[in-house]
């Protein structure tokens, strides 16, 4: 991992600025509770030195009431006090006071006299004498000692007044006074280390400790007055805090205002705020480290992963990603949508080579139905015509040739059913048919297609099927499964000179809805060798060359046939000793059908009998035939009218078919799909909603002859399919299945 | 044994409950209100065990409002209604009762009356000696509350061009108020009638222009100086403990101590 990328980078900052947020919230809180603890510290300093000074004040007090008391008990004031009036007392008296004065710790003694004058005061104090009636000498002269205060000259003065007694009379009254100066205070504060002044309640600076504690705000001492609360003003700027204290000393209220640094305290803060800095800085650095590492432990997974992108890029689109300008979740993004336009762009191509395969398979469908239809159309002539010839031709010499001509024909068709069958399957356009047959129709018809042949070479046929299938109901493609049985049986006879050809069905599995059939077809013919097997059901192969020359066919029985299985479930496969016979085998599984099933409808009629039955029951019955092809007309017209006696319409496409549909009643109406103007499906669709046409059988006849034409002719409403060329006798089983039932559908 | 255990679940949730509900309730505030709620709470404190209520020295009604408002107290004492700047801070006012501001002398006084005008002559400095209203020869020891004192403001607007002598001591709490007066038995001083309770000699009740500061004339509105005080506490309710004491002072029992000093009770409807 690369620090330089950005990822990183922005992951190490952002530890970065959490460890920064984090310190900037604890010193934020811590500060907020150290600058509130140390707000709370100093008024409680303040407080506590304001109730200091107040009791340092007492204390003086009781000084001074002590010393009062001591001089006033003195038996030469007490005497010379009695006495005043008649001898000279005063020096007495003085010297006494000032003998008192010396180590009492008092500013000053005075006494009075019975008359509330003042009569002597020390020397050395600069005061008025007090005034008439001032408070605690009327108390004193009355026996109780007092304390007042009062202000005098400007400054705080205190007073310990005792009565003096001569004789258990009080005969006068003595003041120990202190005097509470800027001196007073300054010696204090000294003491108690904050500036110290007394305010008086109408706001004059009685006594200060310095000059800057003297400066006090009127509204302040106001404030503490009415509020009796101590009023506390801190200055975190000038590391300053001061308390307006209201008191009363002795008998009067003041204000002590205490101004103190928190300098130290402050200076002690920032230190600590220093320390917690520095220490935060290296848990914040401790963190990025530690970030640092864990981001290379936790991005590894994303690192693999982009250099894997990396290489996959530089793979699939042969593009370098930049890693100096990306980080690694950008350079997998980068990849991705490289390999993403990448797939879009094959995407694209594919879709459009799928567009470009199906285009050519439809013109490939295309091209085989219309060959279809092209070879279909003269066969059927070439077929229809041989027929009506040999029909009433008694000539031995021409009968033989119209014979091998309608042999040749016949091959002819077959190999061009294979080729169109196999041209179908390798475009994966065949689909099977649904019908309803029975085993034991299927080997008759089988057995009438090829007992001929085998009666020939006097060769056994034999037949094995189980009983229990014989009559059992199945749905499946019972012609492409005929067809695939005639090829095996036909190869079967065709391969054997003597011996026998056997076909064997064995039911494998039975349950209520379907059934696994085993067909087998063993003979006793030529073999086949191992290694021609390997090859046998590729198209257009035969055991060997000599083979073709000596049998004849085209080699693309076995393939179609095996791909019949396929397309059915199954496989052929192969056994087979040269010389010794060979043996041919599928299982595929058939559905039982739930109805039943007509098994004369099954059974396919012989045609003469049918030729008979139609000229017997329907001579003169109005059939109308849509054919576009003018030898085709001929043909069916010759079978129609000239052989049964119908009275035929020829219709020459869709369009004139349902004007003469319109215009007469019909008992039957034989419809060829592929017509100028109106082809035979729309035609037929339009027929059926003419008045009178619902039940109308219209059976399609046309050259047009895969699965899914026969699916259209039946979605269009007709009742029947047979595909040209037309074999004449299952014309005339078709046409006398439909005339006999009116309006009966296709199973 | 269940019935035991179910005993035993009972008490324990007894002895629980009643240790969380048990509170000790601190009433600080004005001097005025004191000693008067001072007597309610011990007879409070006496009638019931769960709860203790304490009224603390005067921290002025500052204080009171003061420690409400900061949360260390749930109820405070005040000596006259909030006024709008207190009440605007969030506070909530109970009144608890009128009481007469008083005219008092020391307990040596032995003038029994005075008038209105001798009141403000005696504040003025005019009248210095008790003999001239009447009393004894003795000078007069004039003591008063700071000017901003709820008493101060009531006097100022009855004896009208009040003035004040040099020689009147300032105090700015009862406590000290009192402590003057029985120091001084020739003092003189006006103060809330319930206060003299606390008051340790026989401080005299000077009769106003002939009328006793009682409830009775509280009542008929002929004694001139009346004030009212009350409890304050922030709004949202208050604790059990001062609900339960809030309720004993509203008690008849309550009303029975607020006569006994004076006080006529606030009629809690109007």
């Amino acid at each position: 991992m690369k620090l330089k990328n950005p990822i990183t980078v922005a992951l190490v900052v952002l530890f970065a600025l959490l460890a920064m947020l984090s310190y900037w919230t604890a010193t934020w809180v811590t500060n907020d509770l150290l600058y509130v603890s140390l707000d709370k510290r100093e008024e409680e300093k303040l407080n506590s030195i304001s109730l200091a000074l107040v009791n340092l004040i007492e204390a003086q007090n009781i000084q001074a009431q002590i010393t009062a008391r001591l001089t006033a008990n003195r038996n030469s004031v007490g005497r010379n006090m009695a006495h005043i009036k008649r001898i000279n007392f005063l020096p007495v008296i003085g010297n006494a006071l000032d003998e008192a004065l010396r180590d009492s710790g008092v500013d000053f003694l005075e006494v009075f006299d019975q008359q509330e004058v003042m009569v002597y005061r020390t020397q050395g104090i600069d005061l008025s004498p007090p005034s008439a009636g001032s408070w605690g000498v009327f108390e004193a002269l009355s026996g109780s000692p007092s304390l007042v205060s009062s202000v005098e000259k400007g400054s705080l003065t205190l007073r310990a007044i005792e009565p003096i007694q001569h004789d258990g009379v009080v005969v006068g009254a003595l003041s120990a006074g202190l005097r509470i100066t800027p001196e007073v205070l300054k010696r204090i504060s000294k003491n108690l280390g904050a500036e110290l002044a007394l305010v008086a309640s109408d706001g004059k600076v009685l006594a200060a400790s310095s000059p800057a504690v003297g400066l006090v705000s009127p509204e302040e001492v106001n404030e503490a007055f009415a509020k009796k609360i101590p009023i506390y003003r801190l200055d975190a700027n000038r590391h300053n805090a001061r308390v307006y204290f209201p008191l009363v000393v002795i008998d009067s209220a003041f204000v002590l205002v205490v101004d103190s640094s928190s300098q130290l305290a402050r200076l002690q803060l920032e230190q600590a705020n220093q320390r917690a800095t520095f220490i935060s800085l290296c848990i914040a650095l401790f963190s990025i480290l530690i970030g640092v590492i864990f981001l290379r432990w936790i991005l590894r997974p994303l690192v693999m992963l982009r250099e894997r992108a990396e290489k996959t890029a530089l793979e699939l689109t042969g593009i370098e990603i930049n890693a100096e300008s990306t980080n690694e979740i950008t350079s997998v993004v980068t990849v991705l949508d490289g390999m993403t336009e990448l797939l879009t762009q094959r995407n694209h191509e594919l879709s459009k080579a799928g567009a470009l395969a199906e285009a050519a398979n439809r013109s490939k469908s295309q091209f085989i139905a219309n060959m279809s239809h092209e070879l279909r159309t003269p066969m059927n002539a070439i077929i229809g015509l041989t027929h009506m010839l040999s029909r009433n031709n008694n000539a031995p010499g021409q009968r033989d040739k119209l014979g091998k001509i309608s042999h040749a024909a016949d091959h002819l068709l077959q190999l061009l059913n294979d080729i169109l069958d196999l041209s179908k399957m390798d475009a994966e356009q065949m689909l099977l048919e649904r019908t309803q047959f029975t085993l034991g129709g299927l080997m008759r018809h089988l057995e009438s297609l090829v007992s001929s042949k085998a009666e020939s070479k006097k060769i056994k046929l034999v037949f094995d099927v189980d009983r229990n299938c014989l009559q059992q109901p199945f749905l499946g493609d019972a012609l492409r499964l005929q067809q695939v049985l005639v090829n095996l049986v036909g190869n079967a006879v065709k391969f054997t000179e003597q011996g026998h050809v056997t076909v064997a069905v064995r039911l494998l599995e039975n349950n209520e809805t379907s059934a696994l059939l085993r067909f087998e077809v063993s003979d006793s013919g030529i073999g086949i060798s191992a290694e021609a097997v390997q090859r046998i059901f590729d198209p257009f192969e035969q055991a060997d060359g000599s083979t073709t020359r000596q049998y004849g066919g085209s080699g693309l029985g076995l393939t179609i046939s095996q791909r019949f299985v396929q397309l059915m479930g199954g496989e052929i496969t192969v056994s087979s000793t040269l010389n010794e016979g060979s043996s041919f085998a599928f299982s595929i599984a058939l559905t039982k059908s739930v109805e039943q099933f007509d098994e004369s409808l099954d059974s396919v009629a012989l045609g003469a009998h049918a030729e008979k039955q139609l000229r017997a029951e329907y001579y003169g019955a109005r059939i109308l035939v849509a054919e576009d092809d003018w030898v085709n007309q001929e043909v069916i017209l010759e079978l129609l009218r000239e052989v049964i006696g119908f009275h035929v319409d020829i219709a020459e496409d869709g369009e004139r078919a349902l004007e003469m549909a319109e215009a007469h009643d019909y008992a039957l109406i034989l419809m060829d799909m592929q017509m100028p103007e109106m082809d035979g499906v729309e035609a037929a669709i339009c027929i059926r909603q003419l008045a009178g046409y619902a039940f109308v059988p219209i059976v399609a006849m046309t050259a047009n002859a895969f699965a899914e034409d026969r699916a259209k002719c039946i979605d269009a409403g007709m009742n029947d399919f047979l595909t040209k060329p037309v074999d004449p006798d299952l014309l005339f089983v078709t046409l006398l299945k439909w005339l006999a039932v009116p309006g009966k559908t296709l199973p | 044994m269940p019935i035991l255990k179910l005993i035993s679940l009972i008490a324990v949730a007894a002895l629980c409950s009643q240790v969380a509900f048990s509170e000790e309730l601190i009433i600080p505030g004005s001097g005025n209100p004191e000693y008067v709620l001072g007597e309610l709470a011990n007879a409070f404190n006496a009638s019931q065990s769960t709860h203790r209520v304490l009224i603390p020295p005067s921290s002025g009604m500052a204080g009171g409002i003061r420690d409400v408002l900061e949360g260390r107290s749930t109820l405070g004492r005040v000596g006259r209604p909030l006024n709008e700047a207190e009440a605007a801070q969030g506070l909530v006012y109970l009144p608890l009762g009128h009481e007469a501001v008083a005219v008092v002398g020391g307990a040596g006084v032995t003038a029994r009356g005075i008038a209105s005008a001798q009141v403000t002559e005696v504040f003025a400095g005019k009248i210095t000696n008790w003999s001239s209203l009447g009393g004894k020869v003795a000078p007069i020891r004039v003591i008063r509350k700071e000017s901003t004192d709820a008493i101060r403001r009531q006097i100022g607007k009855h004896f009208k061009g009040l003035t004040y002598a040099d020689s009147v001591k300032i105090v700015h709490r009862d406590t000290y108020l009192i402590e003057l007066l029985d120091r001084y038995p020739t003092s003189f001083t006006v103060m809330n009638r319930s206060a003299l309770g606390g008051c340790q000699t026989k401080v005299v009740i000077l009769p106003l222009d002939g009328l006793q500061p009682s409830i009775e004339n509280i009542a008929n509105g002929s004694y001139p100086l009346v004030m009212e005080f009350g409890l304050i506490h922030k709004p949202g309710g208050v604790s059990p403990a001062a609900k339960s004491f809030i309720d004993f002072v509203r008690s008849p029992d309550g009303a029975r101590i607020f006569r006994l000093h004076g006080v006529m009770v606030k009629n809690t409807n109007g």
